[in-house]
Order: structure tokens, then sequence, then C-alpha cells
């Protein structure tokens, strides 16, 4: 098996595997309750927390435990939004559906939403998103690297601009696809939310973390026991927790340079298929994700066929799975958005692997091709 | 107290000197569909099965499944009671009350097939109807239109209590096994599960086959229509699935023929091909789902192209006038629609010409096959065919 769907999930580490198994057998107790076993969890939690507070570099009070990317991205746009502050919110067409369907929402409560077009190439320029904030903005929603193509959007110089023209607007970070890959540092760029998911990084899957900058007043839009001061109400998933706070301390940057060598390999024997085209392949770009277009052979055949080999990518992203086509090749106008092949590296791939998937996939384009 | 639940079936009253030979059938079926280890006992008299359940079974769960057998028309969950008018006003009507509440209106019907009992029906209705208005108050009797009738039978050995619920409808038809067997083409699509769902409604044993053709159909694909068979099989019981890997015929017409005729000969190798696995495994016909004028394949003349090469079974498309949503009212109410709308199956498109010929020429489909090796390709796609027995869904 070759897996370069690491975009969608990631197999997961054995030392999570390890931490997962031993907090599950042996510290099943509720952290709210008064009795030494819930002590006992309570304390597990503080101390994932500090270790994912470490890896996102702020404090283990500006971390919030959340299911995942996904009900992050909600409690963080939810939270923010404030008609009292601005209408307007400002976002790019290219988020994940956790965002673009949250936004949806917030526009039949009446907010404006300005969705900003990516270039050919999938980049958005900083000039693009400062030319959309005004001053009755109230929130600007944008993702640090997008899970299609991997292209990275200038979150790191958004805020001081904001700042200026609407200083009372939040900023949120969907970082599900950079955190853990490439530096993200909210504190230092003042980022006021960002989401961040632990079953991209080699962690399980239903957990995640909300960073929330200290002082932020954000709105509760779930309701129960007041878990997470009251951001995330909830019994505390106690062992995926911890378990994400291992993987956590598996984050390794230096990692991404061979990661990068193996994106440049399958880059570039693919693009000498005949007709390929990269989606993508802008200015800064994650070493982790690959988009290519075959042109004649159409992405599902192309996908079954490499599965029938026991090579694993994507069509498109897989949280969208039912639903047709691309909304970020469509907003970036790709030429051939119909024979997209997604690629997502991981720690775990090797230069072997591009091999062998070189060699697989050229041979099956040849047959397949129309 | 005891319960039974009382089936009446139609159409097999009607059958003369065979009638018994059905109703054995149609027990046989019911037998199988409820399980045996759930019925103490089956009986049969009077045009009518009764099902004693044992105490410990799911009596809804057991409706549910009859719902499903083809040949019953009626289902009522009974009380039942001895035959004495105090005991049925008081406890019987007790009974019946209980799942009447916020009903507006009723009537009350009785039947005495026992004439020795000495109250007369229109008496019982009157006794009966005063019980159930003494103990739900803000009820009104309805003879014309009543939304709940509550029914009062008095029989050789017992009185039966009960009401009509949206539970006590079933399908209709004919017991399956009652008249041959017949191989449904399953698509994955809307139409073919009805088609298959409409033909063993009439008592037909069925068998189904597949075309799948990785890499352009996905193993999602596939797995889809083996749950769409599950569906089904919770009407006609346990059958077989033959799915026929088809890749290497539709390149070869793909390479080998005219763009336009490209359809009509893949659906020709496919009528085929069914008609040969029919034939190993004794069907008497084939069903499609096919409805005149849906699609460029499905015209008055493209099925006579279609139909043309089939060598002695005859071909059953229930669905040939029926409009598009009546197809699909039949989908939701058999339960494959949702299933059916999956969107796997649109890589086949690769074989789609982008102009279909609408008014074949029988003599030029025949030109443009004649540039394959149809009998290799059939015979290599069934050779090649996997075995999948399809059991109804828990």
């Amino acid at each position: 098996m070759i897996y370069l769907d690491n975009s969608a999930t990631t197999p997961l580490a054995p030392e999570v595997i390890e931490a997962f198994t031993s907090y599950m057998n042996t510290s099943f107790g509720n952290p709210s309750s008064r009795h030494a076993l819930g002590l006992e969890a309570s304390k597990i939690v503080s101390s994932a927390r500090a270790k994912v507070a470490k890896a996102i570099g702020c404090g283990a009070d500006e971390v919030y435990f959340t299911s995942g990317g996904t009900e992050g991205d909600n409690i963080a746009i939810l939270g923010a939004a404030n008609i009292k502050k601005g209408k307007r919110i400002v976002t790019t067409a290219v988020e994940h559906h956790a965002v673009l369907n949250t936004m949806k929402h917030l526009e039949s409560l009446g907010f404006d939403v300005v969705y900003i077009k990516p270039d050919k190439n999938g980049q958005i320029k900083l000039g693009q998103i400062a030319d959309s904030i005004t001053p009755d903005t109230c929130l600007v929603s944008v993702m640090h690297v997008n899970n299609e193509t991997g292209a990275i959007f200038p979150v790191d110089k958004i805020k001081p601009i904001l700042s200026k023209i609407a200083p009372r607007a939040l900023l949120h970070v969907d970082a599900v696809q950079s955190f853990g890959h490439i530096p993200f540092k909210p504190a230092q760029w003042g980022i006021d939310l960002a989401s961040v998911s632990s079953h991209k990084i080699h962690g399980p899957k239903g957990i995640g973390a909300l960073y929330v900058r200290k002082g932020v007043a954000l709105k509760p839009t779930v309701f129960g026991g007041g878990q997470e001061k009251n951001i995330r109400s909830g019994t505390e998933n106690v062992g995926a927790i911890a378990s994400f706070a291992v993987a956590t301390e598996l984050i390794n940057f230096e990692e991404a340079a061979k990661v990068q060598k193996i994106k440049d390999k399958l880059l570039n024997a693919l693009l000498t298929v005949d007709g390929a085209v990269q989606n993508g392949g802008g200015e800064n770009e994650s070493p982790y994700i690959l988009n290519i277009s075959f042109g004649k052979v159409r992405s599902e055949i192309m996908l079954n066929a490499l599965s029938n080999e026991g090579i694993y990518v994507s069509s498109g992203s897989a949280c969208a799975s039912g639903t047709r086509g691309s909304h970020v090749l469509e907003a970036m106008e790709a030429p051939l958005p119909d024979s997209a092949i997604r690629f997502s590296l991981s720690r775990y791939n090797t230069l072997e692997e591009a091999d062998i998937v070189i060699d697989k996939l050229i041979e099956i384009e040849k047959g397949l091709r129309r | 107290m005891k319960e039974v639940i009382l089936v009446k079936y139609g159409e097999i009253i009607l059958k003369g000197l065979n009638r018994s030979k059905f109703e054995d059938l149609l027990i046989r079926n019911i037998k199988k569909a409820v399980g045996k280890q759930n019925l103490l006992s089956v009986k049969k008299a009077q045009a009518i099965i009764y099902l004693e359940p044992q105490p410990t079974a799911d009596v809804d769960a057991i409706m549910e499944k009859l719902q499903k057998v083809f040949g019953i028309v009626n289902i009522s969950r009974a009380g039942v009671f001895s035959k004495d008018m105090d005991e049925i006003l008081t406890k019987g009507a007790d009974y019946v009350t209980e799942n009447m509440y916020g009903v507006a209106t009723f009537k009350v019907e009785a039947k005495r097939s026992d004439k020795k009992f000495p109250f007369k029906s229109p008496e019982i209705c009157r006794e009966m109807g005063g019980a159930i208005l003494s103990r739900l108050h803000k009820i009104k009797v309805d003879v014309i239109n009543p939304e709940i009738t509550v029914r009062v039978e008095i029989r050789d050995s017992e009185a039966y209590v009960y009401a009509d619920s949206e539970k006590s409808i079933g399908c209709g038809g004919m017991p399956i096994g009652s008249s041959g067997k017949a191989t449904v083409l399953l698509s994955g699509g809307i139409d073919s599960p009805v088609a298959a769902w409409m033909i063993a409604k009439r008592g037909v044993e069925i068998d189904a086959v597949h075309f799948f053709s990785p890499p352009y159909t996905s193993e999602r694909a596939k797995e889809k229509v083996i749950e769409l068979a599950r569906i089904v099989a919770g009407y006609t019981g346990r059958y077989n699935l033959y799915i026929v890997p088809f890749t290497e015929q539709q390149l070869a017409i793909r390479d080998n023929c005219p763009e336009e005729h490209l359809t009509l000969i893949m659906r020709r190798l496919m009528m085929m091909t069914a008609e040969r696995i029919a034939l190993k495994n004794r069907s008497l016909a084939l069903i499609t789902g096919e409805s005149l004028g849906q699609v460029a394949s499905q015209t008055i003349h493209a099925l006579g192209v279609t139909n043309e090469c089939m060598e002695t079974l005859p071909v059953f498309r229930p669905l040939i006038g029926m409009d598009k949503n009546e197809i699909v009212d039949i989908a939701r109410k058999i339960g494959t629609f949702e299933t059916s709308i999956l969107p796997y199956e649109d890589c086949c498109t690769v074989f789609t010409p982008k102009h279909p010929t609408t008014k074949p020429v029988l003599e030029k489909i025949m030109e443009s096959q004649a540039k394959i090796d149809t009998e290799a390709l059939i015979n290599k796609a069934v050779e090649e065919t996997e075995w999948v027995l399809i059991e109804p869904q828990e």
C-alpha cells in the first residue's frame, strides 16, 4: 500500500497508538469528577493542553479542545461574527466547506460575505485581502494552506492591515493543513482565532484545538456543562486529547525538506505525461500537497485504477465526498478540473514510493487515455 | 393477554382448485420472512392465516416483515378474547383503545361467523362503540369516513378485537415461488430495482446480473449495487447476484465500432450475456428497467434493436409505460431510492457517445457489431462472472 491521501487523513503514529491504548485502558475518568480518578483525568488534560500550546506557540490558557477542524471553524466564525461591529466578513472562495457553509449560514442572517478569488496558480495576494477590508468588517477568515492545491496564503501579514482599517474586527485562520507541516505562529502574527486538527498530523480523529488569543471575547455557540471555559461544552475526550498531544510532540519541521524532495520528484516526472498540468505551482506552496490534472483520464477513473494497484490518492478533497467538482479548481479557473489528482504526503512517504507511483501512473495513464 | 396477527390475502382466494397450494406457499414464505423461532403457531382458517407470535417476539418487527411478503393484502394485530360479551366489552375495549388516544373519529364493524353467538352484529357494534366512547372522551363516531375502524370478529373458538393502522397494508401480489424465475439486469440506478420488485410481486423468484467496468466504475459503485440488491431481498428473500466484469467488452466496442452505435451494441452484448447466465441458472425471462423514451437507447426503435438479439427468453419491461416520477414514487415506497441516487456511477460516461442514434436501423447496428468478436467477448464475460449470494438486510 502506498498512501498519498494524507490531506484527507493520516495514519496514526505508532507513539500515538501506544498513548491512545494506554489512556483508554486506565484513565477513563471524567475530568469534572471530584474523586481521584477525575483528578487524574483532569491532570492528563492540563498536561496535554500545555503540549499542544507549545506546538502552537501560545499559552496553555489560549488552547481550547474541539472535535476537530470543522467544529473549530464553526465555533470561531459563529462566535466572532458580530453584526453590531459590522456586517461585512472577508474570506476566500477556496476555503474548506466547514468555513464556506458557515459563511452561507451567516449570509442568511444578514451578513455580507466577500469571497476572494485566487489567481490561476491558486494564490491569493495580500493586496486582494487588504482591498476587501472596510471599516464595517467584523471578521476576516483565511486559511493558511489550501487543502487541494497546497497554496500558502499570507495570513502572517493580515492583522496589521486589519487593525488599521477595522480595529475591532477579528482574524480567524483555518490552519488544519499547515499545522505541524510548516511554521504557523498565530501569537506572533496577531491572529485572534485558529483551528487545527489532530488527524492530519498522525493523531486520532475526533479531536482538534481552537486557538483563542488571550483577551478575545468569543461568544459561545455550544451550550452545556461549561467545559473548555464555556467555549466548547461537553465531557472532554481525554484519551484523544492526550494522544493528540503526543502527535504534536512528534512535529519536526526538518522533515518538510525530505517531503519537498518527494513532491519535486513526483511533479517533475508526472508533468512529462502528455497533457498533464499542475494545478497550483505558485511561489508559496506546501511541500505536502501536489495537484496535477492528467487531461486525458478522468479523476475518478484514475483514482479507481490507482486504488486497484494499492495506491491511494484523492480526486479532490475527501471531506466533500458526494458533492461533485472542486470549488477550488473552479475558482482558480483551472483548465482541466475533471482530471485532477491530488497527491498529499506525510513524513512516512519515501522517494522509493514516489518511483513506484510514477511508473504505475504512467503505465495506467497510457492504458486509459482516450 | 394473547395477541395474534391476522393475515388476509387477496388474489389467491380466486385460485379455485389450486388455492391451497398457493396458501401453503404463502405460509412457507411468511415463516421464512418472519423467522420460525418468532412464531408459536401458524393456522389457516376461513381465508385468514393466524400467526401467534412467541411471547418474547417483537410484534411490530414481525408486522413490518409481513408488509414485505408478496401475496398479503392486510395484516392486523388483534387481541384474542373468549367468546363472552362482558369480556369483549371490558378487556377487549381496553386493549383496542390503548392505541387510539388522539384519534378524532371511529366506527365499529362486527362480524359473526359463529351464528350461535347470542348477539347479532349491529348489537355488538353498538355495545362496543359505547364502551370505546366511555374510555376516550374526545372521540366521535363517524360511520361514513372514520379515521380508524375497530373490528370485532366472533369466530369458531375465539373472539378477535383490533383496529386497522398504516401497518395493516400489505403489498399485494402473489407469493414468491408461484411463478418460476426471472433474471433482472440491475444497474444501480433508480429503475432496475423497481422493475425487479414489480415482477417479483407477481410471484416470480429472481436472480440478478450486474455489469461492472473497473476502473471506469469504482468498488463503491459495486458495493452500492449489492446494497440495492439487499434492499430488494427484503421482499424476495435471498437470491443470486451475478457480477459480470465488462471492461474488456466495452473497450472492444469503443475501439472498433462507430461512436454513435456504442450504447446500443453495448446493451445488446449485455442482454446476450445476461440471457446466457439466465439460461444456465434456469431463469425463464429477463427483466429490465427500460421505460419508453426515457433515454436515447430506450426509444421504440432502440428497444427493437436491443430485443432482436435475444435467443429464446422473453424480456419483461414492467416500467415501459411509466413516467419517471411514477417510478421514483415506487422506488421511495420500497426503499431503494436513497441508495439509487448515490453518485458513483458517472464514470460510465466514458463509453457514452456524444450524439447517440435515436432511430437506429438494425442492419447498420449489426454491421457495426460485426467488427467485434461478439461470441468470444460474451463467453469471456460469462466465464469471469462472480457470484454473490444476496441476503435480506437485517
